[in-house]
């Protein structure tokens, strides 16, 4: 799974959001190192729903603008889940490695 | 404001634009993108043109609609190289290259008949025309070949190719001709193992530019008869309306065929057995569309590295045209039914599936 999937997917795992919610969040997530832009956004978007991770909420007008909300389904959860066990082994087994090759630096 | 970006969103569907665009366009004023700049709009462009192609998830449909995109554009791009040909002035008057067959060869003159072609384009000596079609589409179509005024003559073995072509690379720029580099070669291989090489007749062929004119010189020497032949012919260059009318004809091409592309690819979607009939039959289209290419430009690259080429041979034979029209032809028309195929009406589910399924 790339980066950003994985970060709109945590983006979407605490509450509904909308797209530019999304944006924000996923820029918070990454500490400003992945700035999504809409088109990108929406495509991923529309990715995720046809595999069933992600679905529409609801629907609301704000100042005049339409802001849809989207959140994670179920095997969505399940998805990000498996995911994230994957990357923590991975960092766990890389910080393994870390201790042993520090002290020989040092 | 908002207008910029309705006007950007065309580069997704139609359908598309109903179901996303008013939250899209929030979504973009949210983010500050108070005006579209160069990046937004290549990226809202970029996706818009991928939406086209409907099928989200699927990594492959995106690779399959840039290939058939890219040959299109090619063939487009041939057609638009073709019709820029249509600027180019007509083959030189038999007069105009007797003079200057002379200029280059004044102790010979032109003692033989000279010759003019009916058009700027011939298969077996005639113009091209629907007449000719069936040999066009048939494998003869590679007799096809650029028109030419030209003229040959027999002279003495004695007089030795070397002298004509150091003369003629002496005279041609006296006269404001570019010349390339003569190359020689064998004029026929030996058939057996007894065979002398060096007793083979060998030719030499010098091409020069001035203007629009491209001239030839190819002289043949036989050692065998103890005779020399000297043949030149007079053709057109590349007029330059041709290279513009190439890129618009690429990208007319490449353009139409992505969103016919993405437009069948949508509207099978969600119906089963058309999409994977739509894929067989697709596959053969592109097989047969893209195998005259793949087959043709390592050769033509291959023969333009070997000589020096003031006017390059037009797009459409480095794409294996006429040569294979009937392969192509055939190619397009496996695509037809695949179309016929997306006319069919969508079940209604299809009809009311949104960009992004609505919540249970």
């Amino acid at each position: 799974m790339r980066e950003p999937t994985f970060l709109i997917l945590t983006a979407l795992a605490e509450n509904p959001m909308h797209g530019y919610g999304i944006i924000r969040e996923v820029a918070a997530l990454s500490d400003g190192r992945v700035a999504l832009l809409p088109g990108t956004m929406y495509t991923a978007l529309d990715r995720l729903a046809a595999q069933g991770l992600v679905q529409r909420d609801r629907e609301e007008i704000t100042d005049g603008r339409l802001r849809r909300y989207y959140r994670l389904t179920g095997d969505g959860i399940e998805v990000l889940a498996v995911e994230t066990a994957r990357l923590r082994q991975l960092a766990t087994v890389a910080e393994a490695r870390l201790r042993v090759a520090r002290p020989k630096v040092a | 404001m908002t207008g910029r970006y309705r006007l950007l969103l065309w580069a997704y569907p139609r359908d598309y634009r109903r179901e996303r665009g008013v939250e899209m366009v929030s979504t973009l004023l949210d983010a500050g993108h108070a005006r579209p700049g160069w990046r937004v709009t290549f990226n809202l462009v970029v996706h818009g043109m991928r939406c086209r192609l409907g099928r989200p998830a699927s990594r492959s449909v995106a690779l399959w609609a840039v290939l058939m995109s890219v040959v299109c554009g090619l063939y487009g791009s041939a057609l638009g190289a073709r019709v820029g040909w249509e600027t180019a002035r007509p083959l030189p008057e038999r007069a105009e290259a007797a003079a200057i067959f002379t200029s280059i060869f004044p102790e010979h003159g032109v003692t033989g008949e000279i010759y003019r072609s009916k058009a700027m384009f011939t298969i077996y000596g005639e113009p091209l025309s629907l007449d000719n079609l069936d040999t066009l589409l048939s494998f003869d179509g590679g007799e096809y070949g650029l028109g030419d005024t030209n003229t040959s003559t027999s002279l003495p073995a004695s007089t030795g190719q070397r002298a004509i072509i150091a003369s003629a690379l002496e005279r041609l720029p006296a006269n404001g001709w570019e010349a390339s580099e003569p190359v020689t070669s064998n004029a026929a291989e030996c058939a057996t193992a007894a065979c002398d090489p060096t007793t083979l007749p060998t030719q030499t062929l010098l091409t020069a530019r001035r203007g629009d004119n491209i001239l030839e010189i190819h002289t043949v020497s036989d050692p065998r008869l103890g005779q020399l032949r000297l043949a030149m012919s007079l053709s057109r260059a590349t007029p330059w309306p041709v290279h513009p009318a190439a890129i618009l004809g690429f990208v007319i091409g490449a353009l139409a065929t992505w969103l016919i592309f993405g437009w069948a690819s949508r509207r099978n979607e969600y119906r089963p057995w058309q999409r994977s009939l739509s894929t067989v039959l697709f596959g053969f289209s592109m097989f047969m569309t893209a195998m005259p290419i793949v087959f043709t430009v390592p050769y033509q690259i291959d023969h333009h590295l070997s000589e020096t080429h003031f006017r390059w041979h037009p797009l459409w034979e480095w794409l294996g045209q006429p040569a294979f029209s009937l392969i192509v032809l055939v190619g397009l028309g496996a695509a037809l039914p695949t179309l016929a195929l997306a006319l069919l009406p969508r079940p209604a589910l299809a009809q009311s599936h949104g960009a992004v399924d609505r919540g249970h």
